[in-house]
C-alpha cells in the first residue's frame, strides 16, 4: 500500500472514530452525569434512523427538513422518558424499564417496516480526490461532515454546560441535587430536560449514522455496544476524552481491519476488558470525574 | 391429613393433564384426518421478526400456488401459514397444524423453522418439502419423509468453480491457473466462503487474497485498499446487507473496480442492492438461484407468476419466492400422482418423480436422490449482470436474456 492509500485509511479512521465518539456522548452523560442507566439508547438510535428514513424516503421531505423536526421530537420523548418511567433512581429498575422499552421499539420497527435492510441515500457521496505522493488521496466529504459535526457537537455541548444558565442549573443538579433544590432550583425538571438534551445528541448522532450506514431493527445493539465501550475508555461521564476515545478506537479499529480483521471484534473486546481491569476509571479521565466537570 | 389429600388430588390433576395433553392431538389428528373433502398445505416459519420478510415472501408464493390451483383430486386446497421465530414456537405450530389434519408442509425462509420441523415429520407421518433454504446440514441426514428442492450451498460453490473461470477466460482473456481470485465474507457467511473456496479448488484455483471480518465492520476503506493492492482479476463476495452495501459504496467511492467482480448470491441479487442504484450497483456479476428475470419462454408459469405477484404484492417475487412457488405445484402434482391425501403415498410420489427441467417455473428437473437431494435443481443456476440498476440474467446459454458487459464499461450498454 502507498503513502496515498495509507493517509485515505487513517483520515476514514479517525472519521469513524469520531461518529463513535459522538455516538458515545449521550451515552456517556446519561450514565455518568444523570446516572441514568439507559439501556434503550441503541434502540433509539435506530428508531432515529428510522424516522430519517421516513421522512426522506416516505414522506419526500429534504434530509434537512427531517433534521430540525427529529431533534424537537427526540428532545420530548427524552425529557417524558425521564418524566414517566424514568423517575425511579433505582438503577436495577431503570435497567428493566429501558431494556423493556428497546424490545417494544424494536418489535415494533420491525412490525410496521419488516426486517429487510434498507440505505437512506442512493448514489456514492461526493468525494474530494487529491493527488498525493504516489498516488490519490480519496477523501468522502460525507466522512468529513461527520468529523465535523461530530465535533461541533461535543464542543457545542460542553459550552452549553459550562456558559450557560440552564447548562450551569443541570451541573449543579447533578453535582448536589439537593443543595440545588434548596436555592429554588426544580431539580426534578432539570433532570428531565438534560435528558431529554441527550436525546437531542442522541438524534443527530442517528441521524450521521443514517447517512453513511445500512437500517436495520437490530442496527442499535451494535451503537449500544460501541458507545459504551467508548464511555469505558474514556471514563464514564467523560465527554470530552469521549471524542477522543472515539477517535482512538477509530483507529485502533482501522488498524484492526488493516491487519486481522478477522479479530477485529475481538481486539476490541480485549482492549474493553484490560481497561476495565487495570484503569476502570478510564484513559482519559481527568482529576474531575464528569459529576463534578460537567 | 389435608397435606396428603392435597398432594393426591394434585397428583390426580397432573395425570389428566398428561393424559389430556397425549389424548387430545391424536383425538383431534384422527377427527381431522377422517373430515378428507380438504386438501391442506401448511407452512411454518418468521412471519414476523428479523426473518419475516423473507418467510412471507414464501407464504405469498404458496398463497398464490394455491389460488392458482384451486382444487387437487376435486377437493379445495387449504393453506395455513403459522408464524414461528424460534425452533421451539417451530414444533409447537406443527403440532398445531398436525392436529388440525395438516400432512404436508412446505419450508420456510430462515433454517431454524425448517430444520426443527424436518426432525419430527417421520415420527408424525408428515411430509415436507424445503425450497429456500440451502445449508448443506439440510440433508446430511436420510430422513424418509423430507425433501429439498433447492441447490444447497455446496452446488453452488462447485457452480461458481465451474461458471467463473469461463467468464475470466473468454472475457479477461485470462486462464484459470493464472486467475488472481479474492474471497471476502462476513463472519454469517463463512460457511458460503467455505462452499466457494472448495468450488474453485476443484476448478485448480486457489484464491491469492482472503479475509473474513465480524458482521458489524463498518468502514471498508483498508479492505478496498488491500484488494487494490493485490491486484485481483476477479473479486468473489458472500455478503449481507450490512456489510456489502457499504463495502460496494466505498468501493465505487474510492475508484477502485476488479476486472470482474463475480457474487454468491447474497445481497448482490436482492432489491435493496439494487436500489442503491446503477452508479453504485452497475458491473456486478452474481449466481443465484433462478429467478423471476430469467429467460421466461423456457420456464412454463414463471412469467404468470411473476407477474401476478408483482400486481398482488407491488414487487417482483424474489428467488426463494419462485422457488418455493414452483416447489408448492410440484407438490400438487405429487398429491395429484398418489391419488390421495396420505402421506406415505404422497412421500412415494416424490421419491419416484422424475421430470425434466423446462416443466416448472424454477426450470430446474426434479429427481432425489437417496438424501432426497434434488440432483436437478442447480442446473443451470443463473448469472446475473446490474446493467442500468436492473438485474439482467447473462448466463448461462439456456436461461440468458442479454449479455455481460466484462469488464464493466457504461459505454457498451
Amino acid at each position: 500500500m502507498n503513502l496515498a492509500i495509507w493517509t485515505t485509511i487513517v483520515i476514514n479512521g479517525l472519521c469513524t472514530g469520531s461518529l463513535f465518539g459522538l455516538v458515545s456522548a449521550a451515552f456517556s452523560f446519561q450514565f455518568g452525569a444523570l446516572r441514568m442507566m439507559n439501556f434503550s439508547y441503541g434502540a433509539f438510535v435506530m428508531v432515529g434512523m428510522y424516522i430519517m428514513y421516513a421522512g426522506v424516503n416516505h414522506l419526500g421531505l429534504h434530509a434537512m427538513a427531517v433534521v430540525p423536526i427529529l431533534i424537537v421530537l427526540y428532545f420530548f420523548i427524552g425529557y417524558l422518558l425521564r418524566a414517566t418511567l424514568l423517575k425511579s433512581a433505582d438503577p436495577n429498575v431503570q435497567i428493566i424499564i429501558t431494556s423493556g422499552v428497546a424490545l417494544v421499539l424494536e418489535s415494533v420497527v420491525l412490525f410496521i417496516v419488516g426486517a429487510l435492510p434498507r440505505s437512506l441515500l442512493a448514489g456514492i457521496p461526493p468525494t474530494w480526490k487529491i493527488p498525493f505522493p504516489e498516488g490519490i488521496l480519496v477523501i468522502s466529504k460525507l466522512n468529513l461532515l461527520t468529523f465535523a459535526v461530530s465535533s461541533a457537537v461535543l464542543i457545542g455541548f460542553s459550552m452549553f454546560l459550562k456558559r450557560t444558565w440552564l447548562g450551569m442549573t443541570i451541573r449543579a443538579v447533578v453535582q448536589q441535587k439537593e443543595a440545588a433544590s434548596v436555592v429554588g432550583v426544580d431539580a426534578e425538571r432539570i433532570i428531565n430536560v438534560g435528558f431529554g438534551i441527550s436525546f437531542v445528541i442522541t438524534a443527530i448522532a442517528s441521524i450521521m449514522i443514517s447517512l453513511q450506514f445500512v437500517l436495520e431493527p437490530t442496527a442499535g445493539h451494535y451503537y449500544q455496544l460501541i458507545g459504551f465501550l467508548v464511555c469505558v475508555i474514556a471514563g464514564m461521564g467523560n465527554l470530552k476524552g469521549g471524542f477522543y476515545a472515539g477517535l482512538l478506537v477509530g483507529l485502533i479499529s482501522t488498524m484492526a481491519n488493516i491487519f486481522a480483521a478477522t479479530w477485529h471484534d475481538a481486539i476490541l473486546f480485549i482492549l474493553f476488558v484490560i481497561i476495565l481491569t487495570f484503569l476502570p476509571n478510564g484513559v482519559f479521565v481527568s482529576s474531575k470525574s464528569i459529576s463534578r466537570a460537567v | 391429613m389435608k397435606r396428603g389429600f392435597l398432594r393426591s388430588r394434585l397428583c390426580l390433576l397432573f395425570a389428566l393433564t398428561l393424559l389430556a395433553s397425549v389424548c387430545i392431538p391424536l383425538v383431534s389428528a384422527k377427527i381431522a384426518s377422517a373430515a378428507d373433502d380438504v386438501i391442506r398445505i401448511g407452512v411454518i416459519g418468521p412471519l414476523t421478526g428479523a426473518y419475516a420478510f423473507g418467510g412471507n415472501e414464501v407464504k405469498n408464493a404458496i398463497e398464490l400456488a394455491v389460488e392458482k390451483r384451486g382444487t387437487i383430486l376435486g377437493k379445495k386446497i387449504e393453506f395455513e401459514a403459522a408464524d414461528a421465530t424460534d425452533a421451539s414456537q417451530a414444533i409447537s405450530e406443527f403440532e398445531r397444524l398436525y392436529a388440525k389434519g395438516y400432512r404436508v408442509f412446505m419450508g420456510s425462509y430462515g433454517s431454524f423453522a425448517d430444520f426443527a420441523v424436518q426432525g419430527v415429520v417421520d415420527e408424525y407421518g408428515a411430509v415436507m418439502m424445503s425450497a429456500a433454504g440451502w445449508a448443506d446440514e439440510f440433508t446430511a441426514n436420510k430422513i424418509k419423509n423430507y425433501f429439498h428442492w433447492t441447490p444447497r450451498v455446496a452446488v453452488f460453490g462447485m457452480r461458481m468453480g465451474e461458471y467463473m473461470p469461463q467468464y475470466a477466460e473468454k472475457y479477461l482473456g485470462i486462464k484459470k491457473e493464472n486467475l488472481r481470485v479474492a474471497l471476502i465474507w462476513n463472519s454469517n457467511y463463512e460457511y458460503v466462503a467455505i462452499a466457494a473456496r472448495n468450488g474453485l479448488k476443484a476448478a485448480g484455483i486457489t484464491p491469492v487474497f482472503e479475509e473474513g471480518y465480524p458482521l458489524d465492520r463498518k468502514d471498508f476503506t483498508a479492505l478496498v485498499a488491500n484488494l487494490q493492492s493485490n491486484k485481483i482479476d476477479v473479486l468473489v463476495p458472500c455478503q449481507g446487507s450490512a456489510d456489502g452495501v457499504p463495502f460496494r459504496k466505498k468501493m465505487v467511492e474510492m475508484g477502485y473496480e476488479p476486472p470482474m467482480l463475480f457474487a454468491m448470491g447474497l445481497i448482490y441479487d436482492q432489491p435493496d442492492f439494487g436500489a442503491l442504484g446503477a452508479e453504485v450497483v452497475d458491473g456486478c456479476l452474481v449466481l443465484s438461484y433462478t429467478h423471476p428475470f430469467i429467460k421466461r419462454d423456457n420456464a412454463p408459469g414463471l412469467e404468470d407468476f411473476a407477474e401476478s405477484y408483482k400486481a398482488k404484492h407491488g414487487w417482483y417475487p424474489l428467488t426463494h419466492a419462485t422457488q418455493t412457488y414452483s416447489a408448492t405445484l410440484f407438490m400438487f402434482d405429487m398429491i395429484e400422482k398418489a391419488g390421495a391425501y396420505d402421506a406415505d403415498k404422497i412421500q412415494e410420489a416424490i421419491e419416484n418423480a422424475d421430470i425434466p427441467k423446462g416443466r416448472y417455473p424454477s426450470y430446474w428437473g426434479v429427481k432425489f436422490d437417496d438424501y432426497h437431494r434434488n440432483v436437478g435443481a442447480g442446473d443451470p443456476l443463473a448469472v446475473g449482470q446490474w446493467q442500468k440498476g436492473t438485474l439482467v440474467t447473462v448466463g448461462t446459454d439456456e436461461i440468458k436474456v442479454g449479455e455481460p458487459i466484462i469488464p464493466w464499461d457504461p459505454s457498451k450498454l
